[in-house]
């Protein structure tokens, strides 16, 4: 009965109607027709369909796992074939635990050594939740959880899926500071989070549908990079500001704030500078850069492909997604490019709530008089009450936000320029304690250093000077921005770049190591970098922290017919009662004179020091301390920077003792934080020296 | 060799994702499938590009096997947004095990199943539903009134909850023959077993799903 059945239904699958088949059905095979007849109803069910937006995405992540899985084709190898054949019949044998015990507890020794390591590198290999809102889940192969919602604070890695539903968002840090908000709908991979242990930091991300807003630390290293992969291409950034919107059907938008991205995508690559965007669909050649706008307003109408936003025509192409249907009346948020023939191109459309109006292009300055600005071939009115960037010249991309005058003009609100990169501060996501009012101040908030070298270490010192034992910070954490001479650098770091908690009264120091490429060698004497640290998060005041650093380092290379300054630094390790050694240095100054400011020792130690001279921060720091421009310029040549010299002569007098115990106590590995701490404590309390960070002076 | 470059404004002429895609994208990506009595697998030269990563095959194979991956996923499990994630894994795994995958074994779709099949097999060990639905295997359909229900006619919906009910061989042969329309041979495949023994489970688990059905007053007919 089992195959008279199988005969009947297969039939069935032929497409043979049913009654036809119930027909054929003698007596004995009778007890089949309701079975048919059940099999005909199932088979004509209208069975669940995934939903089209989301078998869209698996696509776009299947494809792109595609692409990245290694080019194999074939079964098994041989190789492996012969071994595990090998291994199956050791299997077999009686004295087989007692063989594979030795290796299996060498195996383990090696985990064991290969856990502290990993534990090490974690941070790097991780990026954190921030700002959760709403539901948004992870998935990581392979682990013992299926998707499930994340809260802030949690870390992820490499290889974890991330999606947020509707309404939700996410911000994702990485170790370098680097930042990736993650918008509503977003299906992405954190595919490559690989770093630490003096590895390059590399992030890569996929992205399949949804938006992305990225905000990326300078690359550390020729090997570093961040990366966007969508279906529709790849974009490359090496410190920058961007964002990334994937449409169903593949139609990718890259829009650049600040920064140089490249985008490619089947071999063919654009580079977007601040301001510009480009559309990208799989297997094509990325669209020509074109500055970008934005209208959030209503829709004042629709005809085929022309849509009018608040009197504003802008072409929507059958192929624009459009979100929520809008109609006539209805207020929209419209994103595309200006076309070289001055038109508006829309690459996104979706409904919004009725709000404030909102209007802005970004372009190049092409020409400006009184009342009047003409950018990216649009003219816009300007009056007294327009906010304009200071400094605003012809051929500056700028970002202008307007208002459609009832005469249909434009007229310009805002006109600020995109060269200068903005600086990002994450909310804060953990708990504020609304009691703890903490102030952090960096101290002091500038640091220069000259120097024609590759490396420079400047150390920093942030205090809260909260006046309350209850003022505490809580998750602190720096960031910085490269304001001058981005392109001589080539990665920054700052170790440590957070701290969970700054007790009031605590100071914290840090490092941030500077590292420039082989252009600072060949940059005209003067040449600066300018490097800004900020609070990039703060949970208990937020808004407070308004310190900034202020790191310079300025070039003494390729100097021309000035006197060159050779110094001779003589450290004399005195050993006195405290067990400190006392360093003094002899600066000599070939071409201005030979000057030893104080008490020398042996060995001598020369330094090379040439450069701009008299430099003007060491002619101010001895001035403010009444001591030879020379002395100052002996730890300067020491390679203690001009930042370092204040503080040791700053602590020197406050607390009354030599400066050179002052730098013998830096020397001997205690960083500047416990320097102040030990110098304050009262005496007959330890102060043991070489408890710090390692001392990575000479 | 790279493709030309297309105007912008020519991607905008069509509004689906297959057309917008470039024609290079299923360009001769054809599959076999001569009748319903012949396996609808793929051509081994697609599986041999499948391996090598070609993108346009991967989508390709997507595209013509995921509403029935989906379909066996959601009936087994009952649970749409689960079956839409687990059909995503299942082929990622595809994509991981492409290289380890031989044509002359197993048709294509039934080694797909396997991989499905293993999937649901996890995430039962990982949630526990299954234990959960033989503990209320004695219940009516959820949310409904046996004796006040009037028109009881199949829907998708109290099909699932009646092969909820089966074992997991019976169910997985309904649904791979029935809603994924698989020849009996590759549910042989999937499921380990001979087609002999696959006739037997089949008609046992129609019978099985009739007397749920009976039960639940559901008509059919």
């Amino acid at each position: 009965m089992d195959d008279r059945l199988e005969e009947r239904l297969s039939a069935l699958q032929k497409g043979i109607p049913l009654e036809d088949i119930l027909k054929g059905l003698d007596q004995r095979e009778k007890e089949l027709e309701p079975l048919l007849r059940l099999v005909a109803s199932v088979r004509k069910l209208p069975h669940p369909a995934i939903d089209a937006s989301r078998a869209n995405v698996n696509r776009h992540r299947l494809v792109m796992v595609a692409q990245r899985q290694p080019r194999r084709a074939g079964s098994v190898s041989y190789t492996f074939y012969t071994f595990y054949t090998f291994f199956r019949n050791w299997l077999k044998r009686p004295l087989f635990p007692a063989l594979v015990a030795v290796p299996v507890v060498a195996c383990m020794l090696v985990v064991l050594l290969g856990g502290g390591l990993w534990a090490v590198g974690r941070n790097a290999t991780t990026a954190v939740f921030q700002a959760v809102d709403g539901q948004v889940e992870v998935y990581t192969p392979n682990s013992s959880q299926g998707w499930h919602s994340v809260v802030s604070g949690e870390r992820v890695r490499s290889g974890s899926n991330v999606r947020t539903h509707s309404s939700a968002s996410t911000l994702l840090v990485f170790s370098d500071g680097s930042q990736a908000y993650v918008g509503p709908d977003t299906d992405l991979t954190l595919t490559a989070l690989t770093g630490g242990l003096g590895k390059p930091l590399q992030i890569v991300l996929s992205q399949y549908s949804g938006r992305t807003s990225h905000i990326v630390q300078p690359a550390r290293g020729g090997e570093s990079h961040y990366l966007v992969e969508t279906t529709s291409g790849t974009a490359r950034v090496r410190g920058t500001a961007f964002s990334v919107v994937v449409d169903l059907g593949g139609l990718t938008r890259f829009a650049v704030d600040t920064g140089v991205v490249v985008v490619d995508n089947a071999g063919n690559e654009v580079t977007l500078s601040a301001g510009q965007a480009t559309a990208a669909l799989p297997g094509l050649a990325p669209e020509k850069p074109a500055y970008q706008f934005t209208l959030l307003n209503q829709v004042t109408a629709i005809e085929g492909q022309g849509w009018l936003i608040d009197g504003i025509p802008v072409q929507v192409p059958d192929a624009v997604r459009v979100h929520g249907n809008p109609q006539v009346g209805q207020n929209v948020l419209v994103e595309g490019r200006i076309l070289a023939d001055g038109n508006l191109v829309a690459d996104r459309i979706e409904l919004a709530a009725q709000g404030e109006p909102r209007q802005a292009f970004t372009g190049q300055v092409e020409a400006a008089i009184a009342d009047a600005m003409t950018v990216a071939g649009k003219t816009v009115q300007v009056d007294s009450q327009t906010q304009v960037t200071p400094g605003l010249s012809s051929g500056k991309a700028v970002k202008v936000t307007f208002a459609v005058e009832a005469n249909g003009s434009w007229k310009a609100l805002n006109v600020q320029t995109l060269d200068e990169p903005t600086e990002a501060t994450p909310e804060p996501t953990a708990t504020p304690d609304l009691n703890a009012k903490p102030s952090l101040s960096f101290e002091p908030d500038e640091l220069e250093a000259t120097g024609c070298g590759s490396d420079f270490t400047f150390v920093g010192k942030l205090l809260n000077t909260g006046e309350e034992p209850k003022d505490y910070a809580a998750n602190v954490l720096l960031g910085y921005t490269l304001i001058k001479g981005a392109d001589f650098v080539e990665w920054v770091d700052l170790v440590p770049a957070g701290w969970e908690r700054i007790d009031a009264g605590q100071q914290v120091d840090f490092d941030v190591h500077m590292t420039l490429n082989a252009q600072w060698g060949s940059a005209p004497a003067g040449s600066e970098i300018k490097l800004r640290v900020y609070i990039a998060q703060e949970t208990n005041r937020p808004e407070h922290h308004r310190t900034r650093l202020t790191l310079t380092v300025v070039s003494n290379c390729n100097v021309t017919a000035t006197p060159t300054a050779t110094s001779t630094f003589t450290p004399t390790p005195s050993t006195s009662g405290t067990g400190t050694a006392t360093f003094t240095p002899t600066p000599t100054i070939s071409g201005t004179g030979t000057v030893t400011p104080t008490p020398s020792g042996t060995p001598s130690v020369e330094t090379n020091c040439t450069g701009a001279n008299p430099h003007p921060t060491g002619q101010r720091l001895a001035a403010r301390y009444g001591v030879p421009y020379e002395e100052i310029m002996g730890w300067f040549c020491q390679h203690y920077g001009f930042g370092e010299i204040d503080l040791a002569y700053s602590l020197s007098r406050e607390h009354n003792i030599p400066v050179t115990e002052v730098f013998a106590l830096r020397a001997s590995g205690m960083g500047w934080g416990q320097i102040k701490k030990a110098l304050e404590e009262p005496e007959g309390t330890d102060n043991v020296p070489g408890h710090g960070k390692p001392n990575k002076k000479p | 060799v790279h493709p030309p470059r297309t105007p912008f404004s020519a991607f905008f002429l069509n509004d689906t994702f297959s057309r917008l895609t470039p024609l290079s994208f299923n360009e001769g990506i054809h599959f076999r499938y001569s009748g319903n009595d012949m396996p609808a697998d793929i051509p081994t030269d697609l599986i041999a590009r499948a391996q090598m990563g070609e993108p346009a095959v991967i989508g390709a194979l997507y595209e013509r096997f995921h509403l029935n991956v989906f379909r066996y996923l959601y009936y087994r499990l009952g649970d749409q947004y689960v079956a839409e994630d687990l059909t995503s894994e299942v082929f990622i795994r595809m994509i991981r095990s492409l290289s380890a995958y031989q044509p002359q074994n197993v048709a294509f779709q039934a080694w797909l199943f396997q991989i499905a099949r293993n999937l649901a097999i996890d995430h039962y060990r990982k949630m526990g539903v299954r234990d959960e639905v033989k503990l209320n295997d004695d219940q009516a359909p959820h949310g409904e009134d046996v004796d006040a229900a009037v028109d009881r006619k199949l829907t998708s919906d109290r099909l699932q909850r009646a092969l909820a009910k089966l074992t997991d061989d019976q169910r997985d042969v309904i649904v791979m023959r029935f809603v994924a329309d698989m020849p009996i041979a590759q549910v042989a495949q999937s499921l380990h077993k001979s087609v002999d023994s696959i006739k037997g489970l089949q008609r046992r688990a129609l019978i099985a799903l009739r007397e749920i059905l009976t039960e639940w007053e559901v008509s059919y007919v």
